[in-house]
């Protein structure tokens, strides 16, 4: 049975489940309360429902076998190297930003140069630049990186974004989307203050996978739909009718172009009409990437072709999972437990 | 299945029984390799005057991160203690070495010539199981002597060194940290991009995204002035505004008035200083271009100063920055330093961030993972540490582990293990006659083991080859002793013996 951990609330819960819904494995779940669920379209897949923040210590414990949360949490916990391999990095939701923020009246600081000289002269005075986060880890690795060495952290959980006003910090680290809630906290962002791009990403445990055959079957079916359902968002299903004298000959025309010919090519099948000048029609379908649409149809249209539908597809499968490709390659390399 | 994870959970598995990534357990050959080399080396350093100190392997943590640089900084082990102190463990010694010589500095005849030798410890998140995170460094400390014969002394023994433990050719490569950040001094740039390039000059050597990548370091970097967000401008940029205008505009821009714990007037008055200071792009310019060009120079230490002298007379500047890069090589000949290829390179840089003169490392070419050892001249340190004035100084490590790597075979006095005898009493009775000559035999100096289990004579045999014992000596209870030599046959060597 394959463990799956999932945000049980919080930013993340409902897009994670809208999520696996268009993946084609939307989970039933009987009610909010219910911390564990089923996954209708996927046998042998139970799902756990856990703290956002927790679960990437989760995985990386065993207690479960997947899971879906923020990088950030899991850039942040991770402590178990080898054991826990980020599967999928970017689900596509979830988007937001580990940033440094500082007061917007420092209006000489705009850089984290000038929060290393600030950091200085505080410590000049017999204070330490005190910074407000839940990301200790990686805050305290990116500010030595940056030459920041003297600083303190103020352990904080709620709403760090006060933190300044409240005169217990001086700057904080926090996710941020849209930087609304730092901006109406009277706090900016650094011009190189961006600790990690972060976005929801799904993680397994390389030991609980080793040994349990079922649970890998299982992942490797996910992996292929995620990454399929993710593809897909890339692209385009363009049906155009084109006259030409043979499907051939139609294929030729459409292949000049081969940039929005589709993956291999375009499909070409007869339409059965009825033809005057000795001409046929065929519907020619490509596939092709969401920002050479309208070349594609500029290109369709230029063949002769009309009546130009375009539809999106729910799944685009390549020749093999490149995410499964890869389970199988950190599995080769991570040590044997 | 969770119950059986759980029991599982409770005993150590074969991973966890491994030592930590990075470090290392060591046999006997091992120990004995390692104390060997340290041994010999101290040896020679004995002989150069250098005095054998020891310093603690936990320090405040401040102390490194004053002035170590953050390409270590960002590699300690931090530990808080009960009282919530922050300490470090050491990740070199010249810091601890220095500060241990501030705190009797009044009582010490100078030049002081200090070594030492431990294991140092670096943590590195992103490196994968080769990069060592316990090592043992052994170096040396000459403080409170400036000038080329000083450096030349310094960097001789460190030649001598490797060439007294027999390690075939090395290399010496040698730089100067103090060339480029007097250079920059002459090009009207601000404190803080002429401290970014000088501390980012390791980039400067590696191609052109190398120095892109400086290039948008410098761009972060760059003092410009602030620009207000929005609003009237009380002579921000002119600096016409009085400071009073100039709260009040901050203060009045519909903000909060959060200025964490810096007052108005603090930040009003950085804010004036950078918008003077700003850098022109330029300029900026053509310090990286300066910077990229110096990077480039390596070669022998003739032809790397006419090209570096060159270089800099292209761009205007004062040759004069070489003189003392060239004082030094100058200054070395007269030593001599075994068969050690000496050659310069204007872009080495060193990932301890203290050195402002001379810096040098050695390579062997049977080590691909880094040089053998390094150091140069680091005369601010004394200060940055506490120290009441400035002491010239200037010190090297090696890391001992990559000396014996660079050993092809090994060292001479290791393979060749003492004699070790086995005195089995044959009965219990014979246990006070064994014992005596066991005593006996140790004050002879030889290696003698007490058998401590009664078995078959077979079994005993077999203990003794697979443990190196080459003589067995069984005592009856009168006293009466019989000696056997055991060697070492087909049939009783332990799998997997060489």
């Amino acid at each position: 049975m394959l463990r799956l951990a999932l945000p049980s609330k919080g930013e993340l819960e409902s897009p994670a489940l809208a999520f696996l819904k268009a993946c084609g494995i939307g989970v039933n779940r009987p009610n909010s309360r219910q911390y564990t669920a089923e996954i209708p379209g996927l046998r042998g897949a139970t799902v756990l429902f856990q703290r956002a923040a927790d679960i990437a210590a989760k995985v990386a414990e065993g207690s479960v076998d997947l899971g879906i949360t923020g990088l950030d949490t899991v850039k942040e916990t991770l402590h178990f190297g080898s054991r826990v391999d980020v599967l999928i990095e970017d689900l596509d939701f979830g988007g937001c930003d580990l940033v440094v923020a500082i007061p917007e009246t420092w209006i000489d600081v705009s850089s984290m140069a000038d929060l290393v000289e600030v950091a200085e002269e505080m410590r000049a005075q017999g204070m330490e630049l005190r910074v407000a986060t839940k990301y200790n880890r990686l805050v305290r690795r990116f500010f030595l990186e940056k030459g920041l060495n003297f600083f303190s952290m103020v352990a904080s959980t709620g709403a760090i974004e006060v933190a300044p006003t409240m005169g217990f910090a001086d700057v904080i680290a926090d996710l941020t989307s849209s930087g609304t809630t730092l901006r109406e906290n009277g706090l900016k962002t650094l011009s190189d203050g961006t600790i990690l791009n972060s976005q929801a990403c799904l993680l397994g445990n390389l030991d609980a996978l080793r040994r349990d055959p079922d649970a890998m079957a299982t992942t490797k079916a996910i992996l292929e739909r995620m990454e399929a359902c993710l593809r897909a968002r890339d692209y385009f299903t363009v049906t155009a009718n084109i006259r030409g004298e043979s499907a051939e000959a139609v294929g030729m025309f459409v292949m000049n172009e081969p940039d929005v010919a589709g993956m291999q090519g375009p499909t070409v099948s007869k339409v059965y009409s009825r033809h005057e000048d000795g001409m046929e029609w065929y519907a020619t379908t490509v596939v092709v990437r969401k920002d050479k649409l309208l070349r594609a149809v500029e290109h369709l249209r230029g063949v002769g072709g009309s009546g130009l539908t375009v539809s999106s597809p729910n799944y685009v499968f390549g020749a093999a999972s490149e995410a499964y490709q890869r389970l199988l390659g950190a599995l080769d390399r991570a040590p044997v437990a | 299945m969770s119950q059986s994870r759980k029991v599982s959970g409770l005993l150590p598995s074969l991973e966890e029984c491994a030592p930590i990534r990075g470090a290392h357990d060591l046999s006997e050959r091992d120990v004995a390799a390692l104390h060997l080399t340290q041994e010999r080396l101290q040896g020679i350093l004995v002989g150069h005057g250098y005095e054998r100190v020891d310093v603690p392997v936990l320090e405040h943590s401040d102390l490194y991160l004053r002035k170590l640089g953050s390409r270590v900084a960002a590699r300690l082990f931090n530990v808080t203690d009960q009282r919530g102190e922050r300490l470090s463990m050491r990740p070199e010694f010249t810091g601890s070495v220095i500060r241990s010589y501030i705190r009797s500095a009044s009582s010490l005849p100078l030049p002081v010539r200090w070594q030492y030798c431990g294991p140092v410890f670096r943590d590195d998140e992103a490196g994968g199981p080769d990069v060592a995170r316990q090592f043992t460094q052994l170096g040396v400390e000459l403080i409170g002597a400036g000038g080329p014969r000083a450096d030349a002394e310094v960097i001789a023994a460190a030649c001598g060194g490797v060439d007294h433990l027999g390690l075939g050719p090395a290399r010496l490569i040698i730089g100067h940290s103090g060339i480029v950040p007097r250079l920059l001094e002459g090009m009207q740039l601000s404190d803080r991009v002429r401290m970014y390039l000088a501390g980012h000059l390791d980039l400067a050597r590696q191609g052109v995204d190398g120095v892109n990548q400086l290039r948008t370091g410098l761009e972060e970097v760059r003092t410009r002035p602030g620009s207000p967000p929005s609003g009237s401008d009380p002579g921000f940029e002119t600096g016409a505004g009085s400071d009073t205008d100039l709260m009040a505009w901050l203060l009045g821009q519909g903000t909060t008035s959060t200025t964490g714990r810096r007052t108005t007037e603090e930040i009003v008055r950085r804010f004036r200083t950078k918008a003077q200071g700003t850098d022109n792009p330029a300029q900026v310019e053509r310090a990286l271009d300066l910077v990229a060009a110096l990077s480039a120079v390596q070669a022998a230490p003739e032809v790397a100063l006419a090209r570096g002298r060159s270089v800099v007379q292209q761009f205007g500047l004062d040759p004069g920055a070489f003189d003392e890069l060239a004082a030094l090589l100058e200054c070395l000949q007269p030593f001599s330093i075994g068969s050690t290829s000496i050659s310069v390179d204007l872009g080495l840089t060193r990932a301890l961030g203290y050195y402002t003169g001379v810096v040098f490392e050695m390579f062997s070419e049977r080590v691909q993972s880094g040089p053998l050892g390094g150091g140069g001249r680091y005369d601010g340190l004394v200060r940055a540490l506490g120290g009441e004035r400035d002491v010239p100084a200037l010190g090297y490590a090696f890391t001992v582990e990559r000396l014996l790597e660079a050993a092809d075979r090994p060292l001479p006095g290791v393979a060749a293990q003492a004699a070790k005898t086995l005195v089995a009493p044959r009965v219990a009775a014979a246990l006070s006659h064994a014992v005596r000559m066991v005593e006996a035999e140790r004050r002879a100096g030889r290696v003698c083991l007490l058998e401590l289990e009664d078995r078959p004579d077979e079994a005993r045999k077999a203990f003794c080859i697979a443990a190196g014992i080459t003589r067995l000596v069984s005592v009856d209870s009168d006293g009466a002793a019989t000696e056997q030599t055991v060697e070492r046959t087909a049939s009783y060597a332990p799998a997997g013996a060489p």
